[in-house]
């Protein structure tokens, strides 16, 4: 029995490293863009929010194999409900936040209930449905409003403090990622989440072992579209004003694209997406000045082929493809 | 009395959306793989059409110079869907070919604002009117219905009668059987990718002869899929019944309220499907996974 002690005590040297270069390299992902400033630092706010409802739908598609085109949708639900509160009622980021997400929470439930007898591409098409009717609810809503000019969002006050400074934005942003990545994984690894993953693999068993269609399809409908509009709420608040036109259809493709890009159902590979996605346009516009195109009347119609490409590489398995090809023409080498 | 040319526009819009949802039922039948590309390919063409004619000339020749560019193109997409969905495995989930085909969507929509831009015009379309029953109209209406019905005809005609269309009848209700029977499934996989892009790319340009041709006129995609649904995605006689169903709501509700309520319309259709019998009219929707 002698020998288990010094095997014990050399076993946690590895183990003890591993955490500690992931809380490293967290540290300086984080304070890089507060080092640097500016405009990589707005931009990592962006990332970050985008990520936040990026989490959601990777955890709704991805866990739970519900295919959602609503994403858009519920981030303009939250929005809207920040834009209405803060102009008609004079009421601030923080009762937006809770009615948003209650708004959210009814509203999952709905699309939960109305697509119920559905499921793969029916499902897309009735959340699909959903997103258009807020599109005309949220349109109608701005005309009336506001004359078509949208709402204006001043730098909200969380707890006494006026968040009116990128800096902290970030700090902001960060804490609303770490909160939520914590409790969507806490939800994904409970009995809850295993029930999702359960009725995603394979429907009929679940049913049989007593696992309910409704509750488990409300609940992470509610869940995911709850916290989506409360981050719509923190992205309007963050870009300062809010229009329906913001919120079309090609922002819940986009977030698909992030989802399949980072591999459905993986946290860390939402958030990874969501900056590969917001950043693109960087180089595109720079490759693009390279060859003397002007890039400012193109670069949204480019975006949208390469967005387009990368979601059908990425749907396509096109990385594995990729890594594939590269290992089959190696080991080919070497032999 | 309806005004003539209320009964005119209805089946206008009626045989655009029909074209549009056969194109959908076509790919839905063979491959489960819901067409949501079908109003990009269509505006695609549309531009095509507009920029082949207007260079050509105004007459005949640059309009039929138009049209086979604007097929070609259509085609062209087509051949690359076949390729992307059917040969590189999209087809085995039929989630991800979905998905592929909204991936083309924003993809296309890409290709024609960096190559348009912002653009909306007209085809170069010169035709004068008629008087029917004592009213005016415009001749526009009647020349998009004939060409409407003379396409939704040559498919009905094609998929009832031709080897083309008796294969791909087999391949709808069992692909496998299809192939050990000796069918030639993946070219007639081919042959129908590219005739429901070809038909996109028509509607597309019926479209824009009765409104405009615009980036925004994509849109027309939806009532198309919408109309398909309706129809039950399997059956091509659902989808034109469908098709005629959502332009006379649209037409009778922007007769009634306000043009800007007609696009509620198709969602309003969807919603209640979704709930009454999301099976479609026709019932037939095989693979509707009810769990």
């Amino acid at each position: 029995m002698s020998h288990s002690i010094p095997l014990a005590a050399a076993a946690p040297l590895p183990d003890l490293a591993r955490p500690a270069a992931l809380a490293v390299a967290v540290a300086a992902v984080i304070a890089i863009p507060a080092i640097v400033g500016g405009f990589p630092l707005q931009l990592a706010v962006t990332g970050g929010l985008m990520a936040a409802a990026a989490m959601t739908l990777t955890v709704l598609t991805g866990t739970a194999g519900l295919l959602s085109l609503a994403q858009g949708a519920f981030l303009s639900v939250g929005a809207f409900t920040a834009g209405v509160l803060a102009t008609s009622f004079g009421l601030g980021i923080l009762p937006a936040l809770l009615i948003a997400a209650f708004f959210g929470l009814i509203l999952g439930g709905g699309v939960a209930l109305l697509t119920l007898r559905v499921s793969g591409i029916y499902l897309a098409v009735g959340t699909f449905a959903f997103h258009h009717v807020v599109e005309i609810l949220t349109g109608d809503i701005e005309v009336k409003l506001t004359q078509a000019t949208g709402f204006i969002l001043t730098h909200p006050v969380l707890f006494g403090l006026t968040v009116d400074t990128p800096l902290k934005w970030w700090g902001l942003t960060v804490g609303v990622i770490a909160l939520v990545f914590v409790a969507l994984n806490f939800l994904r690894r409970s009995h809850i989440g295993r029930e999702w993953t359960f009725l995603r693999e394979d429907p009929s068993a679940a049913a049989a072992l007593g696992i309910s269609l409704l509750r488990s399809r409300a609940t992470v409908f509610m869940l995911t579209s709850s916290i989506t509009a409360a981050v719509g709420v923190l992205s309007a608040y963050q870009l300062g004003n809010v229009q329906a036109g913001n919120y079309s259809i090609h922002i819940a493709i986009a977030y698909l694209t992030i989802v399949a890009l980072g591999r459905a159902g993986s946290l860390i590979g939402a958030i990874i997406a969501s900056y590969v996605i917001l950043l693109l346009p960087i180089p595109i516009e720079a490759t693009l000045g390279l060859f003397g195109v002007d890039a400012t009347s193109h670069i949204a119609g480019i975006e949208n082929v390469l967005l387009g490409s990368i979601l059908v590489f990425s749907l396509l398995n096109g990385p594995d493809r990729v890594l594939a090809l590269i290992k089959g023409r190696l080991r080919h080498g070497r032999g | 009395m309806l005004p003539i040319s209320l009964i005119v526009s209805t089946a206008s819009i009626g045989i655009v959306y029909a074209v549009l949802a056969l194109a959908v039922v076509f790919i839905y039948r063979t491959s489960r793989v819901l067409l949501f590309c079908v109003g990009e390919i269509g505006m695609l063409s549309a531009y095509v059409l507009r920029d082949v004619w207007v260079w050509v000339g105004p007459g005949l020749g640059g309009f039929a110079a138009g049209a086979a560019a604007a097929i070609a193109a259509a085609a062209v997409v087509g051949l690359i869907l076949y390729t992307v969905i059917e040969r590189f495995g999209g087809h085995h989930n039929h989630f991800v070919g979905t998905i592929v085909t909204v991936a083309f969507s924003i993809f296309l929509l890409g290709v024609l604002s960096a190559g348009w831009g912002g653009e909306i015009s007209r085809l170069p379309i010169r035709l004068g009117f008629t008087t029917v029953l004592g009213q005016r109209v415009p001749l526009l209406g009647p020349a998009v219905i004939a060409v409407g019905v003379v396409v939704l005809a040559t498919v009905g005609l094609a998929l009832s009668w031709s080897d083309f269309g008796i294969d791909s009848q087999a391949l709808a209700d069992n692909r496998r059987l299809a192939q050990l029977r000796g069918i030639p499934v993946e070219r007639r996989l081919q042959a129908i990718w590219i005739s429901a892009a070809v038909m996109s790319g028509i509607g597309g340009c019926l479209s824009a002869a009765v409104s405009s041709v615009s980036i925004e006129g994509a849109v027309v995609g939806l009532s198309g899929i919408v109309a398909a649904i309706i129809g039950g995605l399997t059956s091509p006689l659902g989808a034109i019944i469908g098709a005629i169903l959502l332009a006379l709501g649209e037409n009778v509700t922007t007769s009634l309220f306000d043009a800007r309520y007609s696009h509620v319309v198709p969602v309003l259709f969807l919603v209640a499907l979704l709930i009454v019998r999301p099976s479609g009219l026709s019932g037939r929707a095989e693979s509707i996974a009810r769990v």
